[in-house]
């Protein structure tokens, strides 16, 4: 299938940056009419910083605010829910109190400046933001990273996978009042981070990645012993999840909560557990570089439970993947590759990266050796639409849960 | 005593005279309850037989007053002293005359009522009740229809009165209420029902909905007030009186529960500042019934064991009565006197009376509205806790049946309390103490309105901390007690040995000492304090952002919607959602047959055709001929 992860536009023309079967796509508009391929075609072409942004009149009818600094809503972002009183009509998202102009800031930058910057967009998908740009900027200037490097890279974007969907799940957790769940999948997130510190020196994943090589590699000595913690993590989480899915109060609120079917999901250009959670296959898998892919897990229902249930089985899968390559890792030493080529000083590159909630694009021009244009496509944009239109018709109490189970940052919307 | 009642009826009369001046007419109307009052208190110690006029043989008009009488009158009278103080600022806003003239002979009427000792006389006073609070209802000088619908109801509860006086007069041969013990179940039924339809029992209620919004402010609060008590006093009257009959008790009891409930359902979402009042009172008057019921049960029963629980029964409705009339007397009057200075007609645009209109109707809402939310130590709280004291005691019944019906009303009754709390507070929460919007109110006169409400107010604490002095006053000194360091009379017992006690009294000297001495203290010192503005997540609220009153119901309207029959319309940009009282359709059904009747009548044989309109005669002529010759 193909995915518009965006729109690069100049003055002149537009190009259309497109992931076919796994693969980042640029092509030229050259006169088609992309809205008719492509539904979520005029949301990026407009990128608007309030979503949904129709109102809604009648009698008894008013505008809730929720945010931009309150509590229950985690990052600096506000709500505008329009309600009788319990049900929600529409959902105006507006993400503007997270803009911070990060691609305008990069500009001048060098790239690996700039590559800090990107890893600080949203740290839930700091791994993801850095590999995407690296990736970027590897093709603009023709740097070609080490098998142990791309194979690295793939295991910290599945180490940050784990801990991501765990944070995600506990939020649901939580919001749906299983406190008790919450608090043990809450562990579990500690403990993945506490891997990530023992894997990469950082327990948000933050400065391992570099362009066109990592700047500190994972230790052997202790690989043995941070692939069985993972195992213990997919085990106990297994477990967890198990149990949960027998506790029908839990079940009863995510079932049917923030319904996507698989044509709304297409149209909004959505990717990552959200699309998957409504029975599509998407190529994301695909982006994986040098290492086998992981399956694709779907779900058919669409719902809050469906998007649980994907991120459960993709915990478990990705910690056996971990656990897997990390046992393997010794031999890529031997796999190091001396790059002889010296880097180009300007050039165009764009990557796709599988990042926890979706394709995570970047497109970069640099010009001697400094960023000219980068363009930044998250999964959190097009994931706030989603979160619109799964939280109409539902009422109030469904709030938190609906929008948590979506996996989306307003930091990674509003860039 | 007799000739205070007649100066009494002569002031009424003077008012209805002079009702081109209303400022005269309604100080007429004040000077007639001030008459009226003094009579009650004289009654409460005597009972006297006013007037005795013999009609035919075995048929006379008379008027008498006893302690029942002198208790309602007395408790009516403090709401007509107060409606006409609060008319006289409130009738410069509608000066038309048939306002204070209709005010004054209603009065008049219902004094009737209340001193009636056959059936004749209290019909008398009953219609002229009915037609002259019909009457003001036009006072605003708009037409509506639904204004008739008030008088359909009001001769149904009529025809009911008659066909029950009638059969009472062919079994006993007399209209007496000396007559009543020999009256038949028929009787019992039919009068009762009489009585039932004026307290507005679902699903005699229906005549309601359209008319509160648009009547004036003192016809409204006396529509739902001392009109409505006039009902309760017909009950109180007879039904000691009529033979005992459980099943219909049972039928009043639930009846009484439902009602209470539904009202509370209802009241919890409506969104018109006047409507939510008057689904209240179906909600007390509910209560009020069901305690009647139960007294009558229990009291018909003949077990001595369940005398003292007849006895705090129809104490219980009593309280319920006094507490019902000020407290709506004083909602109706605060509402209103709010509603005008701001010229609105729903809760929400009725937001903050306290900074907006008034400290003192802001008092007079908070007041009345806590008291039917049975806070502490107010009048209400000791009626509610009564009816709730009573039906849990139904276990003391050997009937299995009677036991269960009286559980299931007291859950009925449980919930209504809780839902008129809910719906109460919207009234506190947004209009008494919302925030204003900076809306200011146009000046209007206010002097007498204060003193009625203020004179309320005081009665309203005064009445539930004082509580054992009301008991003496209803005669039960029997159900005071005292209990531990709390001594005798201030604690009130709802049974022998005790079962459950409350001592008003003494919860308002702990307030006083652990909340108010507190407060007083701490507003002494209030320099110390800082004062910000709330946080609404950072940013300032726009005026589309409050959180509406309806708002605050909607939740009720989600989750109850098969009782709500609520109903959503929704297209792209636009949304509503309608609620229903689904008791109100067999008499919509009825409207609107009447109406295509009448249409059809209309086009047939009132079409000015002359030849038709001849026809129509001698077809009735014929029908009556043939009637009156199979009779004979």
């Amino acid at each position: 299938m193909k995915v518009l992860i965006g729109i690069v536009a100049t003055p002149e023309n537009e190009r259309l940056f497109i992931l076919d079967k796994g693969k980042p796509v640029l092509t030229a508009v050259n006169g088609k009419n992309p809205e008719e391929t492509f539904g979520n075609y005029s949301i990026l072409k407009q990128h608007l910083s309030k979503i949904n942004d129709e109102s809604m009149k009648g009698p008894g009818v008013f505008k809730f605010r929720y945010g931009p600094v309150t509590a229950g809503v985690r990052e600096a972002g506000c709500f505008y829910l329009y309600t009788y009183g319990e049900k929600i009509l529409r959902a105006t998202i507006d993400i503007s109190w997270k803009q911070r102009g990060i691609a305008k800031a990069m500009l001048d930058k060098s790239p690996e400046t700039a590559l800090t910057m990107a890893e600080r967009v949203c740290s839930n998908f700091a791994m993801s933001h850095s590999v995407a740009f690296s990736r970027a900027v590897e093709m603009a200037v023709d740097i070609s990273p080490s098998l142990q490097t791309k194979n690295w890279r793939t295991l910290l974007i599945e180490s940050e996978r784990i801990y991501n969907h765990l944070y995600v799940i506990y939020k649901l957790a939580s919001a749906a009042a299983q406190k008790v769940l919450a608090a043990h999948i809450s562990a579990l997130f500690e403990e993945a981070l506490r891997l990530n510190e023992r894997l990469s020196g950082s327990r948000y994943l933050m400065n391992i990645n570099s362009l066109g090589k990592l700047n500190r590699i994972p230790e052997i000595s202790n690989i043995e012993k941070i692939a069985d913690k993972y195992l213990a993590v997919a085990k106990q989480f297994t477990k967890l999840y198990k149990h949960s899915l027998r506790n029908y109060n839990y079940l009863d609120r995510l079932h049917s909560a923030g319904t996507l079917t698989a044509e709304q999901a297409e149209e909004l250009g959505l990717t990552g557990p959200t699309l998957r959670a409504c029975g599509v296959v998407d190529g994301l898998n695909d982006t994986t570089e040098h290492l086998i892919s992981l399956p694709v897990i779907t779900k058919k229902e669409g719902d809050a439970l469906a998007r649980m249930e994907v991120r459960a089985e993709e915990i478990v899968n990705s910690c056996h993947y971990l656990a897997d390559h990390l046992r393997a890792s010794d031999s890529w030493y031997d796999a190091t590759e001396k790059d002889t080529k010296s880097p180009n000083a300007n050039g165009t590159g764009y990557a796709v990266v599988n990042s926890p909630s979706g394709a995570m694009g970047y497109y970069v021009e640099v010009n001697d050796n400094k960023m000219q244009r980068v363009d930044i496509f998250t999964p959190s944009y097009p994931g706030m639409y989603a979160v619109s239109q799964g939280l109409e018709d539902l009422i109030f109490t469904d709030f938190p849960f609906v929008f948590e189970s979506f996996g989306v940052h307003f930091a990674d919307a509003a860039i | 005593m007799k000739i205070l009642f007649i100066i009494a009826l002569l002031f009424y009369i003077a008012g209805a005279v002079s009702s081109r001046k209303t400022y005269l007419s309604y100080t007429f109307g004040f000077l007639g309850s001030v008459s009226a009052f003094l009579s009650g208190c004289f009654a409460l110690t005597r009972s006297q037989i006013l007037w005795d006029f013999p009609l035919l043989h075995n048929v006379s008009l008379s008027l008498y007053m006893d302690h029942l009488s002198a208790i309602f009158i007395i408790i009516a009278t403090i709401s007509w002293m107060a409606l006409a103080l609060y008319s006289i600022d409130y009738s410069k806003l509608y000066p038309k005359k048939r306002l204070p003239l209709g005010f004054n002979l209603s009065l008049l009427g219902m004094l009737l009522v209340l001193t009636a000792h056959d059936g004749i006389t209290l019909l008398a006073g009953w219609e002229v009740m009915t037609i002259f609070a019909f009457l003001m209802m036009q006072g605003t000088g708009k037409y509506f229809e639904h204004s008739y619908r008030f008088l359909a109801f009001g001769e149904l509860s009529t025809i009911g009165l008659v066909i029950g006086f009638a059969a009472l007069y062919v079994t006993a041969g007399s209209i007496s209420f000396d007559a009543l013990h020999k009256g038949s179940y028929f009787v019992l039924i039919l009068i009762s029902l009489g009585f039932i339809i004026k307290m507005d029992i679902v699903p005699f209620h229906a005549w309601m909905k359209g008319i509160y919004g648009e009547i004036p402010d003192n016809t409204a609060a006396l529509l739902s007030a001392p009109v409505t008590l006039m009902g309760v006093y017909g009950l109180e009257r007879v039904i000691p009186l009529l033979p005992n009959n459980q099943l219909w008790d049972i039928i009043l009891i639930l009846l009484g529960a439902f009602s209470a409930f539904w009202g509370g359902l209802q009241a919890a979402v409506v969104d018109k500042i006047r409507l939510l009042p008057a689904y209240s009172t179906i909600e007390n008057n509910g209560m009020i019934l069901t305690a009647i019921g139960f007294y009558a049960l229990a009291e018909g029963s003949g077990m001595q064991s369940l005398h003292y629980l007849a006895s705090f029964a129809l104490a219980a409705s009593i309280i319920l009565v006094i507490s019902h009339t000020f407290s709506k007397t004083l909602l109706f009057m605060s509402i209103g006197h709010a509603k005008e200075a701001y010229n609105v007609h729903t809760i929400d645009q009725a937001r903050g009376v306290w900074s907006g209109v008034g400290r003192i109707p802001a008092i007079g809402i908070v007041i009345s509205a806590l008291s039917f939310s049975a806070f502490p130590p107010l009048i209400g709280y000791a009626g509610e806790w009564m009816i709730l004291e009573t039906l849990f005691q139904s276990y003391r019944f050997s009937s299995v049946a009677i036991a269960f019906s009286a559980a299931l009303a007291g859950i009925l009754i449980a919930l209504a309390i809780g839902l008129i709390s809910f719906a109460m507070i919207k009234l506190i929460g947004y209009t008494a103490l919302g925030y204003d919007h900076g809306r200011k109110s146009r000046p209007i006169a206010k002097r007498f309105m204060h003193t009625a409400e203020i004179s309320l107010e005081s009665l309203l604490v005064m009445g539930g901390i004082g509580l054992p002095l009301v008991i003496l006053f209803i005669g039960f000194p029997q159900l005071l007690t005292g209990l531990l360091a709390i001594p005798a009379p201030l604690v009130l017992a709802s049974n022998q040995p005790a079962f459950g006690v409350i001592s008003p009294t003494f919860i308002g000297i702990i307030m006083l000492v652990l909340l108010i001495v507190p407060v007083w203290i701490f507003m002494k010192n209030k320099k110390k304090t800082r004062k910000v503005e709330s946080w609404n997540g950072g940013i300032k609220l726009e005026e589309d952002e409050f959180f509406t009153a309806s708002a605050y119901s909607q939740i009720l309207e989600h989750i109850l919607r098969g009782f709500y029959h609520t109903r959503e319309k929704k297209s792209k940009n636009r949304s509503s959602i309608t609620v229903n009282d689904i008791l109100l359709r067999p008499t919509e059904f009825i409207t609107r047959m009447v109406q295509k009747t009448g249409k059809i009548m209309a086009s047939t044989l009132m079409n000015g055709k002359i030849s038709a309109y001849v026809a129509y005669i001698l077809v009735l002529f014929i029908t009556v001929f043939i009637i009156s010759m199979v009779v004979k």
